[in-house]
């Protein structure tokens, strides 16, 4: 299989001295091209922190992490947010939708910040997939917590990533609208053959993963 | 736990926050108490560099005398007095006086050189006194003093005359004897004289022996002279021409209380002649216990002037015949008698001399006795010191409350939940009020320990900085009183700031926030519908983010206007005080010194005189002019000159005759052009003179003819702008009204208010008829004359004051001339003395053009001395020997005590007039900069302040818009995109700021100048012209950009340092819900 990101000894450590945690222990770790990847681990274990590093949103205490064969953490601050624009999509727990952009702004946000033109045909695929058509107009807050997230996982697959990474994005939804948000998350997946990470604590949707990574007390088994 | 201790806890546990506003508060209260300290020692420095000058004397009474001082002694309100004892006057070194230790310290004498007498032959002599009896600037010199004490003077013409005309009215004649003695003696090292002059009138064959005329002659004159010789100790710096003396004199050398002990008891001891009921002359000085000026109005009214003695006019006139005896003809004698039986009841009118009010050398308004020092001490009551202390306290209050208002708002909706927090858990109202008080106590300590006593403390170190490597000596003041005002404002504006923010904490629901719910635009949504697909790149993303929340760039915006209006209202204020100095000085091109002869001096002298003038040290150039008055200018059609026949019908029919020919007798019969004359100057130039290429530049219309021009067939016309201030109409019915004169000011009036040269615009302007300027800023406001225009013939004609034996003959010297070019304003700076002019048709020729008018100032001084052409030029000759000026630009800034000295000496060798500009000027000029330090920092302190405010809604505005950052970042945008946007934004803000500033400063301006300017503003376009003129002329607009530029710099970088902060964080540690 084709490894899209792969990590080696990865770790982060906060504080110092006493006061020094380390929130993920030296860590290797191989994600394959296409796959659907769940990252599985109690609160406080460092599922979220690995998630960070991989994603490009937070910086390791020491090791590496290759996107495609490029050691992200040496690029350059421009070349890492280019990066992160071009090649990562990222869902949030808590959305981060743009308020004062409507959804179909939002979705469109990481191809035009690229001063690309937007892949039409693509685009309405992806809308179409997630159910959110009718909803473009609209402002975020304007949106039900389930719709803000089928539209965030809209915006992440926009720029056509190299990998999308979704952190506890059922975190904040009621039972029936996660599941629904994982289906719909793992049928985009299928459908443009797109690399998942999903970090979760749900052993359920955890289950829907092709492959589990579990993590515990900063280590992956 | 009680209130002030949740208080302590809270703020340490928002040590961040709580650092802005204590730093906001100390900030406050050191810029208050710096403020206040600068301000006072700038002011205590002025009085001090005043006393100086001036002397630290209060009050005095000069030409008093022992009974004066005595009873001055009593005085209760009086602290300190001393005096000076006038011994006497000598010839070489003007009048000698004694110099007690207290006179010495309230004098604040200060020495040129050597020091102070100690010995009974030691004189300390003024430094201008020395230069005038032309002797060497150095101590040990040797001199004999002749000390002259007048103690009889006695005018007996008119009795002898009345005698000698009695006893020839009975058939008698009377012979008049003149007996003069003068017996010496020595006592000690004093020379003793007594000179005693009579005049006896007998009968032949009566006797007339000594004893006789002694015992029944008229005593004229009786003088003391006490002979000694004295050692110059020191030098001492010119005072007695800087003192606020009102015209009365005051010893210009002195001795030793004991030397002039020693020469009073050889004056009274002389053994010829009883002295005693003589009072020896006194100046007396003293300080008071208050500078109160009711207990100085008080006291005058308790020491009157002493009587004095007019001067014989009989006396006066016969001291003329005898100065001039040897020189007139018997015809011109018999004019004097002309003369002197119709009398001379009115004093003719002088020339302005360009000195400014409030200068040294006016003397004061007051000539009396009984004086108060107001050089040092001038009346303050409404200075522009208190208004500027008023200002400062005013200012800093209202941006000391907003800043704190808008920081201590941001942290209490920060703090939002924690106070619905303590609410939840019972906290009352009260409670929570009490919390933010002890806050507020604990802000405050921290202003008064840190703000006020660290300002005093760095203001005066700065202040001893600033003496210890200045070289002007620097007075230190600290305010007590004026502190204690100011930090209870400081106190009083932090409260206030706390007030409100602290209601709206205390009144916060339970549920909710205090931030509002972003709002969108109904029926948005469905338009967008239709621009699905509207491309976005970072800059719209912005533009839309700044539009939805304008709301929270609006406080930055507000407080960044509140910045630049501050700081462009320093500026123009600035400018406004430098003004006077600008007006006066720099426009007019005012030169240093000007001397003046009475006299044309003769053209070959010329280049002598400025050769030797040269040769002073810190002379740096000189420009010579002649001059005529009373030059009779016509032109065909002047009957039509509406100015003209305005300012006659305006002018009070007894000053007439100084300005129109028609009304002097002598031009009877004379052709039209000399009958109808206007009474103007012409003004000599050289031509090829470095300095007259200024003034051949100057013309605005039409060009000079150099070779007609220096022949005198051409000339230069100084012609004003001139404005109507009501309708043409008005003013030309004004001007109908003849023989009713000016409606404003009576005879008294127009004479004491201005010079000859100045009347015709001040009357003008007095009478609301019209305005007349040479100043170029009116260019485009005010009309040009159209009566007379470049290659029009004048007709200039002088009066030849020939006297014969009948009499006068009316006679004129008369040119035809063409005019060249007119000046109608200076298009730069201002030539002296044509800028200082302001009547119409001043003409400027060659000098050659002025002596054939004026032939007699070809001839310089020829046979007479320059006080016998004193007293012709006076009396007979007013106009016809012409006038001579040179204006001298002065280098040597470092000595100027030497410099006036020297100047002061030539002027008195030649018999000229010296007015010193300068000190006046640098008077001015000092008064102006230092207004601009109080200004300058007074908008710093201010900016200061409201920039720490901005700053932290910045950092404040950040903070909320971190989470946004975050997530951009996590969509890919990079640090140097937040960076150009937030670059852009505060660029974009800046100038916005700044147009709008300088649109209302404006606005403004136009509104002052509408309420303010006389000229009538009948359009939007005369409007715009009257505020630039009057209100924006030379206004320093290069210094105006920079600043606007510096500004929006500061408030860009203000704007971008927290941005750049938060973007150059990973995203992780933006996003508000993965933060850790």
């Amino acid at each position: 299989m084709e490894i899209v990101l792969k990590t080696v000894q990865v770790e982060k450590v906060y504080g110092k001295g006493e006061l020094e945690t380390q929130a993920l222990k030296p860590t290797d770790l191989e994600i394959e091209k296409g796959v659907f990847h769940a990252i599985i681990g109690k609160s406080g274990s460092g599922k979220s922190t690995l998630l960070h590093i991989l994603g490009g949103l937070d910086k390791p205490s020491g090791g590496k992490v290759y996107l495609e064969g490029e050691s992200m953490f040496d690029l350059k601050e421009k070349e890492l947010a280019l990066l992160r624009r071009r090649r990562i999509g990222f869902v949030f727990q808590s959305f981060n939708l743009l308020s004062e952009h409507t959804v179909f702004e939002n979705i469109l946000m990481p191809v035009h910040l690229d001063k690309k033109k937007e892949d039409r045909a693509y685009l309405e695929k992806v809308l179409r997939t997630l159910d959110i058509t009718n909803k473009l107009p609209y402002y975020p807050d304007e949106l039900s917590g389930g719709e803000r997230q089928r539209v965030a996982i809209a915006r992440a697959l926009a720029a056509k990533p190299a990998i999308l990474l979704a952190d506890e994005p059922t975190g904040n939804l009621d039972e029936n609208t996660g599941k629904e948000v994982i289906r719909l998350l793992k049928q985009s997946a299928k459908e443009f053959g797109q690399t998942v990470v999903l970090v979760t604590h749900d052993m359920e949707i955890a289950g829907n993963a092709e492959r589990v990574i579990t993590i515990i007390n900063g280590g992956v088994l | 736990m009680n209130l002030r201790e949740i208080a302590r806890n809270g703020m340490k546990g928002r040590k961040k926050d709580s650092f802005l506003l204590k730093l906001v508060v100390s900030l406050s209260f050191a810029f208050i108490t710096a403020a206040l300290i600068f301000q006072a020692s700038m002011e205590k420095t002025k009085t001090a560099q005043r006393e100086e000058l001036y002397g630290s004397w209060q009050g005095a009474y000069l030409g008093g005398n022992e009974d004066t001082y005595k009873k001055l002694l009593k005085e209760k309100e009086i602290k300190t007095v001393t005096s000076t004892t006038n011994i006497g006057s000598s010839d070489n070194l003007g009048i000698i006086g004694t110099l007690p230790k207290d006179l010495q310290k309230m004098g604040n004498f200060t020495l040129y050189k050597g020091r102070f007498p100690q010995e009974d032959d030691e004189i300390l002599v003024e430094l201008n006194q020395l230069s005038n009896a032309g002797m060497d600037l150095s101590v040990g010199q040797k001199v004999n003093l002749s000390i002259v004490m007048v103690t009889e003077d006695n005018s007996v013409n008119q009795e002898v005359d009345i005698r000698m005309n009695e006893a020839y009215s009975k058939g008698e004649n009377l012979v008049k004897y003149g007996f003069h003695e003068n017996p010496s003696t020595d006592i000690k090292d004093i020379h003793v004289v007594v000179s005693t002059d009579y005049v006896y009138l007998f009968k032949s064959g009566e006797p007339s022996d000594t004893e006789t005329i002694k015992e029944k002659g008229f005593l004229s004159h009786q003088e003391v002279m006490l002979q000694k010789e004295f050692t110059i100790c020191g030098i001492l710096n010119t005072y007695s021409d800087k003192w606020d003396l009102g015209g009365h004199t005051v010893p210009n050398a002195f001795v030793t209380e004991e030397a002039g002990s020693a020469l009073t008891d050889a004056f009274y001891h002389n053994g010829y002649t009883d002295v005693k009921d003589y009072k020896m002359p006194m100046d007396i000085f003293f300080r008071l216990r208050s500078l109160d000026s009711n207990i100085f109005k008080r006291l005058a009214a308790k020491y009157p002037d002493t009587a004095a003695k007019s001067e014989d006019l009989y006396d006066f006139y016969s001291r003329i015949w005898v100065n001039i005896n040897k020189n007139i003809s018997p015809a011109e004698r018999e004019k004097i008698s002309k003369y002197y039986n119709t009398g001379v009841s009115e004093e003719p009118s002088g020339e302005d001399t360009g000195m400014m009010k409030g200068s040294v050398t006016q003397g004061g308004d007051s000539t009396s006795n009984f004086r108060r020092n107001s050089f040092s001490y001038p009346d303050t009551d409404n200075s522009v010191e208190h208004m500027i202390t008023a200002s400062i306290l005013g200012i800093i209050f209202i941006t000391t409350v907003c800043a704190v208002f808008q920081i201590f708002l941001t942290q209490i909706k920060r703090r939002g939940r924690k106070l619905v927090l303590l609410k939840s858990i019972g906290a009352t109202k009260g409670q929570l009020a009490g919390i933010l008080f002890w806050e507020a106590v604990y802000f405050w300590r921290t202003g008064l320990v840190f703000g006020a006593l660290g300002g005093s403390g760095v203001s005066v170190l700065i202040l001893y900085l600033m003496k210890f490597m200045g070289k002007e000596e620097l007075v230190i003041a600290i305010p007590l009183k004026l502190l204690l005002v100011g930090i209870l404002i400081g106190s009083i504006s932090l409260f206030a700031g706390v007030l409100l923010p602290a209601v709206s904490a205390v009144n916060v629901p339970l549920t909710g926030t205090m931030e509002k719910k972003q709002k969108h635009k109904k029926g948005t949504a469905l338009k967008k519908e239709k621009n699905r697909y509207v491309k976005q790149d970072f800059f719209h993303i912005t533009l839309r983010y700044l539009k939805i929340s304008r709301g929270k760039s609006l406080l930055s915006f507000a407080i960044s206007l509140f910045i630049i209006s501050i700081l462009s209202a320093s500026l123009y204020l600035s400018y406004h005080a430098f003004q006077r100095y600008q007006d006066s000085v720099l426009d007019t091109g005012r030169p240093d010194y000007t001397l003046k002869a009475v006299y044309g001096e003769n053209q070959n002298k010329l280049p002598e005189i400025e050769a030797e003038l040269k040769k002073i040290k810190g002379v740096e150039n000189i420009t010579s002019y002649k001059y005529g008055k009373n030059l009779l200018f016509w032109y065909d059609g002047m009957d039509k000159d509406t100015l003209i026949n305005t300012f006659e019908s305006l002018l009070p029919d007894k000053l007439k005759s100084e300005h129109f020919a028609k009304y002097v007798p002598d031009t009877k019969d004379q052709p039209e052009y000399i009958t109808n004359a206007y009474y103007s100057y012409y003004y000599g130039i050289a031509p090829d003179a470095e300095a007259s290429k200024a003034i051949l530049s100057a013309v605005t219309e039409g060009s000079v003819d150099l070779e007609r021009f220096k022949k005198g067939e051409e000339v230069i016309l100084l012609v004003p702008l001139y404005k109507t201030e009501n309708t043409e109409d008005t003013a030309k019915n004004t001007a109908k009204e003849e023989g009713k004169g000016s409606k404003k000011a009576g005879y008294e009036k127009v004479k004491a208010a201005v010079g000859l040269d100045k009347r015709f615009h001040w009357l003008l302007e007095e009478d609301d008829a019209y305005y007349t300027s040479l100043d170029g800023r009116y260019k485009n406001l005010y009309d040009s004359y159209p009566t007379i225009k470049p290659g029009d013939t004048l007709y200039l004609s002088a009066d030849k004051e020939k006297l014969t034996e009948g009499g006068k003959i009316p006679g004129f010297n008369t040119a035809q001339v063409r005019v060249g070019g007119i000046i109608r304003y200076f298009p730069k700076d201002g030539v002296w003395p044509f800028s200082n002019l302001v009547p119409a048709y001043a003409v400027i020729g060659s000098m050659d053009g002025m002596e054939a008018l004026y032939p007699n100032s070809k001839m310089g001084l020829f046979r007479v001395n320059i006080d016998q052409m004193t007293e012709m030029v006076k009396v007979l000759y007013p106009s016809s020997y012409g006038r001579t000026l040179w204006n001298i630009t002065a280098k040597d800034k470092e000595n100027p005590e030497v410099l006036d000295a020297a100047l002061l000496s030539f002027a008195n060798k030649y018999g000229f007039t010296l007015y010193n500009y300068k000190e006046s000027s640098e008077r001015v000029l000092g008064e102006a900069l230092n207004n601009i330090l109080i200004i300058g920092l007074l908008g710093l302190i201010s900016s200061v302040i409201a920039l720490v405010a901005f700053y932290n809604t910045a950092v404040s505005r950040m903070e909320q818009e971190r989470n946004r950052i975050g997530i951009l970042q996590s969509m890919g945008v990079t640090k140097g995109q937040f960076t150009c946007q937030y670059l852009l934004q505060g660029v974009i803000q800046g100038t916005f700021a700044v147009i709008l500033t300088n649109a209302a400063l404006f606005i403004l301006l136009l509104a002052v100048a509408a309420v303010t300017s006389d000229i009538q503003i009948g359009s939007f376009g005369t409007l715009v012209n009257v505020t630039v003129a009057e209100l924006l002329w030379k206004y320093p607009w290069p210094v105006h950009i920079l600043i606007s530029i510096i500004f929006i710099g500061v408030i860009t970088i203000l704007q971008i340092v927290p941005a750049v902060r938060i973007a150059r964080q990973y995203p992780v540690e933006n996003i508000r819900s993965l933060g850790r």
